[in-house]
């Protein structure tokens, strides 16, 4: 009875006033997902079915001809090389299943293998195509790379057109570490449209020779056609892609060149790769972004953040798929793409509208929005947004820096406003110059990024380089800025509690003139 | 009549009976109002003992730990913030990979990451409206799927599952009976909150033994994992640890016989060499020098990298986890 008369009297008392509050709902309606990333590859598979080749039993009387063919490409005199690697070529499809034993056994000669290589891809089809680059992503250990196979598949894949190519050549120059696969790989994704490779090529060239031993030991008769001058070393061969593309771009040196990648200055780069067998590969891509463990999803992450316009067009859509993995890392990969994925500009404005993925879109417009995403991430700094989102917009508007940053912000910056987002907002203003020297505005932000080095409550770091960046742009006495940089050399947490002090007096200073 | 009579009397002892009961009975308590949590300082009100610990503990240090800010270049990498400042757990769903926060980062893996509920109310040991925080009793706390958000990433918690302490029966073990024991072996104070793991001396020499037995012309080292319902070292692939000998006496510069660890996915060539629960690795000392008797330590390394590669320093840079004097 004891246990029921509270319920009775509930009941008897029932006017719908009473009981427990509804509880809070810590996120907003989700708006409808659906399986975009299996629709598009069932689609592609479809289109695609036509053209794949299934592999058909060799012809009993085809394959001593291409074994004696590829016999004489490996171990005959020039003229009849040339002559037998014709053939193998002319052969095309029907010559693959034969070639891809011979390049994989590894009870055979070196020289049969690479010379069942190169008459893959001179062959040219998908399916030749891939078994080199199978064999190119299975060589990652030592026994695997005990001969020089992988870098002659490396060299051999990349005389071809084929854009399809383009992510997974994408993902083999993340672990290579060969310095002449490095720069076949690189040269590869160029001829593709991805100028990617440019950051490997620099290391490739900055290392010294004693950097990279196998350097130089190549027999010169291996090397790729695809480079101009067969026996220069890895270091002179990079040198050469550098200059290549930096004449046929147009630019006045390879630090433009990196900017034309990194700006995304896409008019001027050669066209992207595209068609539906690529986009098919970067589909596949975007799939792995669904899978649990990281190392999936970061390799697949390298790989799309690589790629240009169509790969970024494809990420756009993906943020609207069920898995909420999926629309996270493609915000990310975008966010990391920059510049070159702002075709995918809308798709992520409409994203910040996710309760799980807004943070990530916002941060991602930051990177690569232009005026459309400064309106959008502005409005979602109202209260009625979720914290987590107006910091991320906070933060994100400080990347982009609109003229009107300063009217913006200046409401989030009062101790009436959560720590987060005045924190968010006081960096962007500082680390933007937009906020007015002199103003109450400047000044409240600079007492907010100061409270922030010593409170404990916010990343110190973000402060102290906002802090950074500002008065850089102050035209403040060369002594004093000396003082603030000495502080610097302290370690932390003095430098911080150092710092904060140092800004006070600033502050006084500043307030009394 | 009598009958109308006996049952308005009955009625009307029954509605004083009701009347005595309602006013005797304690009014149900008040439901606390909905408080939204945007920081776990706020939990440090009510539950001081458990804030005062999970202050001491690696989980609130997961943002702020210089070593974390060096490794991942103040989270320049991005990818480390997901398990270095999550959004609650329960927000993405047991077993599920966590999402990264935007806001009190500082806070790292925090009371809001392991207790918040997608509505709003906090996981707990019991059911309660009447607090601000209104738990609910939530069994799924003791569940390895709770840890495995973030800690089955490097396969912690496979690991577990295919280890005897996972097997129902008197081995049984989960992840918070060692790293959440009872504080002072008593259920009723609750579980610690310091989490203690690779950190925490005496829980890595409870987690192996080290033993070595005279063989011909040399020695047979042995390093069994007795302890660790997972991998020796696990988790991390920052971890490792490193097997070491020098002559008996020697007070000169260890000698490296082996590493246990799982190596970064650059790291082309190298194997995963943890060691699983239960497993035993053997290495073997032949050098002349081990003639006359060794000394051999295992240590554990809380990032793989040596100051000077060439010349490690055991001593200097590592916890010591077992010595051994080994004399013929």
């Amino acid at each position: 009875v004891k246990r029921l008369w509270p319920a009775l009297l509930v009941v008897s008392a029932c006017d719908g006033g009473s009981g427990t509050p509804p509880p809070v709902t810590l996120l907003a309606a989700r708006t409808t997902y659906g399986d975009v990333v299996a629709r598009n590859l069932a689609r592609l598979d479809a289109e695609l079915a036509g053209e794949t080749v299934q592999p058909e039993a060799i012809a009993p009387d085809l394959e001593p001809h291409v074994l004696g063919l590829l016999e004489t490409v490996a171990h005959a005199r020039d003229a009849l090389r040339g002559i037998a690697a014709e053939e193998l070529a002319g052969l095309g499809g029907a010559a693959v299943p034969v070639l891809a034993r011979e390049l994989t056994d590894r009870g055979r000669d070196l020289e049969t293998r690479r010379a069942a290589a190169e008459a893959l891809a001179d062959v040219g089809t998908p399916e030749s195509l891939e078994v080199l680059l199978a064999s190119l992503e299975g060589a990652r250990t030592a026994v695997e790379r005990d001969n020089d196979l992988y870098r002659v598949c490396a060299g051999a894949v990349g005389r071809s057109d084929a854009a399809w190519l383009a992510p997974r050549l994408s993902l083999c120059l993340k672990y290579e570490i060969d310095h002449l696969t490095v720069v076949h790989l690189s040269d590869s994704l160029a001829r593709l449209g991805l100028v990617s490779g440019l950051a490997a090529l620099f290391v490739v060239v900055r290392a010294s020779p004693d950097a990279d031993p196998r350097e130089g030991r190549l027999e010169p008769q291996l090397e790729p056609q695809a480079l101009e001058r067969p026996q220069a070393p890895a270091r002179s061969q990079a040198e050469i892609v550098l200059e290549r593309l930096r004449v046929e771009l147009g630019c006045a040196d390879w630090n433009e060149l990196a900017r034309l990648w990194n700006d995304g200055v896409l008019e001027r780069l050669p066209p992207p790769p595209s068609g539906p067998r690529y986009e098919r590969e970067v589909w596949r891509t975007v799939a792995r972004l669904g899978e649990w463990q990281l190392r999936g999803v970061d390799d697949a992450r390298f790989t799309l953040l690589q790629q240009r316009e169509t790969a970024a067009a494809i990420l756009g859509q993906a943020l609207s798929d069920a898995d909420v993995y999926v629309r996270l890392h493609s915000a990310q990969c975008l966010a990391r793409m920059g510049p070159r994925g702002r075709v995918a500009e809308s798709a992520l404005i409409a994203a910040l509208d996710d309760p799980q993925v807004g943070a990530t879109a916002a941060e991602a417009l930051g990177r690569l929005g232009g005026p459309a995403a400064a309106r959008a991430l502005a409005e979602r700094l109202a209260p009625e947004r979720g914290l987590e989102l107006r910091t991320a917009c906070a933060r994100a508007l400080g990347a982009l820096a609109p003229e009107d940053l300063e009217s913006v912000l200046a409401p989030w910056l009062g101790d009436d406003a959560p720590l987060d987002l005045s924190t968010a907002a006081a960096e962007a203003l500082l680390r933007s110059g937009r906020a007015r020297p002199g103003s109450t505005v400047e000044d409240a932000a600079v007492r907010r990024a100061a409270a922030g080095l010593t409170s404990g409550r916010v990343e110190p770091s973000t402060c102290e380089a906002a802090l950074n960046a500002w008065l850089a742009t102050r035209p403040e006495p060369a002594e004093l800025l000396a003082q603030w940089r000495a502080l610097g050399e302290r370690p932390v947490p003095e430098r911080l509690a150092a710092r904060a002090a140092w800004i006070e007096t600033w502050r006084a200073s500043a307030q009394s003139r | 009549v009598s009958g109308v009579r006996s049952l308005a009397a009955a009625l009307l002892a029954l509605a004083t009976l009701g009347l005595l009961w309602a006013l005797w009975v304690e009014p149900a308590p008040e439901p606390a109002p909905a408080l939204v949590f945007e920081s776990s300082r706020q939990c440090a009100e009510c539950h001081a003992e458990v804030f005062a610990e999970w202050e001491t503990s690696w989980h609130a240090q997961s943002w702020t730990d210089p070593e974390v800010r060096a490794q991942s270049n103040d989270f320049q990498n991005a990818d480390c913030i997901d398990c270095h400042a999550p959004r609650p757990i329960l927000e993405t769903g047991l077993g599920n990979r966590v999402l990264p926060r935007s806001t009190r980062r500082v806070e790292g893996v925090d009371c809001i990451a392991c207790h918040q509920r997608p509505d709003g109310r906090m996981a707990g040991t019991v059911d309660n409206d009447s607090v601000a925080c209104r738990p609910v009793a939530s069994r799924e706390l003791l569940d390895p799927q709770y840890c495995a958000g973030c800690h089955d990433q490097h396969g912690t918690v496979q690991q577990w599952r295919a280890s005897r302490f996972a097997v129902p029966g008197p081995d049984f073990k989960n992840c918070i009976d060692c790293h959440m024991p009872w504080r002072d072996g008593d259920p009723s104070r609750g579980r610690s909150h310091v989490m203690h793991g690779g950190h925490d001396p005496a829980l890595l020499r409870a987690a192996v033994e080290l033993r070595g037995t005279r063989t011909d012309g040399g020695w047979t080292i042995e390093v069994e994992n007795v302890g660790a319902g997972h991998n020796y070292p696990t988790d991390e692939r920052s971890r490792a640890s490193d097997l070491f000998w020098r002559p008996l006496g020697s007070t000169g510069p260890w000698r490296h016989l082996f590493r246990f660890r799982n190596p970064y996915r650059f790291q082309v060539g190298l194997s995963n060499t943890e060691l699983p629960s239960g497993a035993v690795h053997e290495s073997s000392i032949t050098d002349p020098e081990s003639a006359a008797g060794v000394e051999v330590a295992l240590f554990y390394k809380l990032t793989p990298h040596w100051t000077d590669p060439e010349r490690p320093d055991p001593e200097r840079e590592t916890t010591a986890v077992h010595r051994l004097e080994l004399r013929p």
